[in-house]
């Protein structure tokens, strides 16, 4: 039996789930509600039809006023429709139910027994109902009492006009009817308030379950924050030991390798043996360091990517260039795919070598007499452009389960490898990172004793990252806007069609007069307004008469040097309000920043850098004239 | 004969690299830090400079790069930079310092004599010319 009610009351549940508009279920408070008010319109009309199928047989004439009441009643199940279909008027449409409810009862009372009505009795639901549908509000407190009042009233009159209450059916059934109703209203209040006490539990018990999920919440996250401390706290202390480690390490090899240059002049065999041996055991070591020391610093975040054209060409000469001598230490072959039409990525390029040479030096270690390959591929993936470097060996391979275990750090195929093969088992993992780092990933396949390949893939054009984009680092509120315009293209579009409000007058000052005309040739090709000095005092003087919208400071100058310069306009009310991006071979940057400047933009002058610090300025422009708009 | 100044702190450091130059038959003179590596450079013009970069608080060797680059007596000098650290950061500092080549330490010999000769090369073209010319 309970298991049935159950059963029910969940078949009831996923009928009055489904007739919840979307739009509502967002809101908890108003989700219950409706939730009561679609329980009251899908079984109130079962435990008001009774009355109705009692009236109809009782009464010998029962047209209209049956038919009128049983109409009233049936109109309740059209609610539910139109609440999922026009959520958004819920309000009114509660307002709407409860009059037609009011109708129906005074109907009812009116026809069958006036005053005396058994039916009476259901007046209560009326303002209870309210409640239970619309809450609190000025609805339930104010207008739906004041329709009930007057729509009693209203009755009230009709009855005063004809001095009598319709005598429809004989006193006899009226008693019946009264029974039947009294038991029909106790069953709707009753069903009303079980639902209400169901809904008010299992909320209350949403609230415990969701306050001891905050908890939870909060115990994780402070769990997370020590983690990342301590973490932290880690790479901090592996990057100082990695780099106290170094300078031992310079005496050991350099001294060994010293030793064991007057060992070979003097040619004494065995010193020779045993100083190799330690100049191969201090480089091993050294090489562990540094590559503790990359994990380190990428674990703490601090790994910084320096994005810049890489001509594949060249970059793959180097490569070769450097590998070979490790690849013929075991007797392999080398062979380079090369095409002069590879062209160009945006990477960076020390880290991406770091990564290709370290899969050539695994693939040069564990082959013997056989042939290495190092392919490059291009591809365009939804509009993205993608470069792979593959380097596939004969040696071998590895089976799929130790392959998911390469990329961990002090991870190798077998330990017994290391042995024989030497390596940190850093290598792999250091690799992967920096092509992480890089949105990339290097991924594997391979077959024991046949071979392995081993497959760079990384975005042609990289993101730049940690540091690179020094004006992006430093504004986060607008880096995080320029997600939403991510291509610099778009955004100088953008500015282009508004002309009107793009910079265009700039000062540059540099006592290098070869830089400023490259700078004036750079520049004025773009369109921009350009006026140079190779004075400061010029340059002071020029600024504080054009009031340009730029100011390209070189800071090492002669006579009056640059921070000089920066301080005088920047004390000047005339001068103060105007950007001035610093022009320095240094990285300056926060004495930049602190003194004032927008910018440091290091040299040799890059026009991508300035464009997108130009980019920034009209950006904060906008909001600070959109600002003024706003306060205006 | 091709002297090379070597501007390092570390005393290891700067006897271990000085010694295996001097066996390669360059001239070597030292200086143990960065203000005696910009006075010793103009006044003994060496063929080339071995920079190392951490030299203490004094100067760091990019300074001491610029100071030597500023000075028209000696801004034609090649300098090598050499640090501990093999990070992208400090090659590019040093290019912009002034430095014509990078190279890491500990240092490793074939591979620093290597970079050293390309940077020496043009510097003795021109010697030659100079002399054919007088």
């Amino acid at each position: 039996m309970g298991i049935k009610f159950v059963s029910l009351q969940g078949y009831l549940e996923s009928i009055v789930n489904w007739f919840v508009p979307e739009s509502i279920l967002k809101d908890a408070d108003k989700t219950k509600n409706v939730r009561m008010f679609l329980i009251s319109h899908l079984l109130g009309p079962l435990l008001g039809h009774p009355i109705t199928i009692f009236l109809l047989l009782q009464d010998p004439n029962p047209w209209p006023q049956v038919y009128v009441l049983g109409a009233s009643l049936t109109l309740f199940w059209v609610f539910p429709f139109a609440v999922k279909y026009f959520g958004r008027y819920y309000e009114l449409l509660a307002f709407v139910s409860i009059q037609n409810l009011t109708f129906a009862i005074l109907w009812g009372a009116y026809n069958y027994g006036g005053v005396s009505s058994p039916f009476l009795i259901w007046v209560i639901t009326v303002p209870l109902l309210a409640f239970f549908y619309v809450g609190s509000s000025w609805i339930a407190r104010f207008a739906v009492p004041a329709s009930l009042i007057l729509s009693m009233a209203l009755f009230y009159f009709i009855y005063l006009n004809d001095n009598t209450f319709p005598d429809n059916i004989p006193l006899t059934s009226m008693v019946e009817a009264g029974l039947i109703s009294a038991l029909c209203a106790c069953g709707y209040v009753f069903m009303m308030a079980t639902y209400y006490t169901n809904i008010v539990d299992s909320q209350s018990e949403l609230l415990k379950e969701q306050d001891r999920h905050d908890l939870t919440l909060q115990e994780l996250i402070a769990a997370k924050d020590d983690a990342v401390a301590a973490n932290g706290a880690k790479s901090d202390f592996l990057a100082k030991m990695s780099h106290e480690l170094r300078t031992p390490l310079n005496a050991v090899i350099g001294y060994s390798e010293i030793l064991l240059e007057d060992a070979e002049l003097e040619s004494r065999g065995e010193d020779i043996a045993d100083l190799q041996k330690i100049s191969a055991a201090g480089k091993h070591l050294l090489a562990m360091v540094n590559d503790v020391l990359d994990i380190s610093k990428i674990e703490a975040g601090k790994m910084e990517l320096y994005i810049e054209e890489v001509d594949l060409a060249g970059f793959l000469n180097d490569v070769e260039f450097t590998a070979r001598p490790m690849i013929i230490q075991n007797s392999n072959k080398l062979y380079v795919e090369k095409d002069d039409n590879v062209g160009v990525i945006e990477s960076d390029a020390t880290k991406l070598r770091q990564a290709v040479l370290n899969l050539l030096s695994n693939a040069a270690k564990f082959t013997q007499n056989g042939r290495i390959e190092l392919n490059i591929s291009r591809e365009i993936v939804d509009g993205k452009e993608w470069v792979s470097f593959s380097v596939t060996d004969t040696g071998v391979g590895i089976s799929d389960e130790h392959a998911k275990l390469l990329f961990h750090n002090f991870s190798q195929a077998h330990p017994s490898i290391s042995a024989k093969f030497g390596g940190t088992g850093l290598g792999l993992s250091v690799s992967q990172k920096l092509i992480q780092l890089m949105g990339g990933e290097i991924s594997i396949e391979s077959q024991v004793d046949v071979g392995s390949c081993f497959t760079i893939r990384l975005p042609a054009h990289a993101e730049h990252g940690v540091g690179s984009l020094i004006i992006q680092d430093e504004m986060p509120e607008a880096a995080i806007e320029n997600k939403d315009t991510p291509r610099v293209k778009d955004i100088i579009a953008d500015l282009e069609n508004d002309a009107d409000k793009e910079i265009t007058t700039i000062v540059v000052i540099d006592d290098d007069k070869a830089v400023l005309e490259l700078i004036d040739r750079q520049l004025s090709k773009q369109g921009y307004k350009v006026i140079t000095t190779d004075s400061a005092q010029t340059g002071i003087q020029l600024t504080r008469s054009v009031q340009p919208d730029l100011v390209l400071l070189d800071i090492q100058m002669p006579e009056t040097g640059g921070w000089e310069v920066l301080r005088v306009l920047k004390a000047d009310k005339a001068t103060r309000e105007c950007p001035v991006a610093i022009l320095s071979v240094v990285d300056e940057r926060r004495k930049a920043l602190e003194l004032g400047a927008v910018e440091l933009i290091s040299k040799p002058f890059n026009v991508d850098k300035l464009d997108r610090l130009i980019e920034q300025l009209n950006k904060s422009r906008d909001e600070k004239d959109h600002l003024k708009k706003m306060s205006a | 004969m091709t002297m090379v100044l070597v501007v390092e702190d570390n005393p290891i450091n700067r006897d271990v690299l000085g010694r295996r130059l001097e066996r390669r038959k360059f001239i070597v003179r030292y200086a143990e830090d960065g203000p005696a590596g910009v006075h010793m450079a103009s006044e003994l013009k060496p063929d080339l400079i071995l920079m190392d970069i951490g030299l203490g608080e004094q100067m760091d060797g990019w300074e001491a790069t610029r100071q030597i680059k500023a000075n028209d007596q000696t801004k034609d000098i090649p300098i090598i930079a050499l640090t501990a650290s093999a990070f992208a950061s400090d090659r590019e500092k040093s290019l912009q310092a002034g430095c014509c080549d990078f190279d890491t330490k500990p240092v490793d010999l074939p591979r620093l004599l290597s970079k050293m000769n390309l940077w020496l090369q043009p510097a003795k073209i021109d010697s030659e010319a100079l002399a054919k010319q007088a």
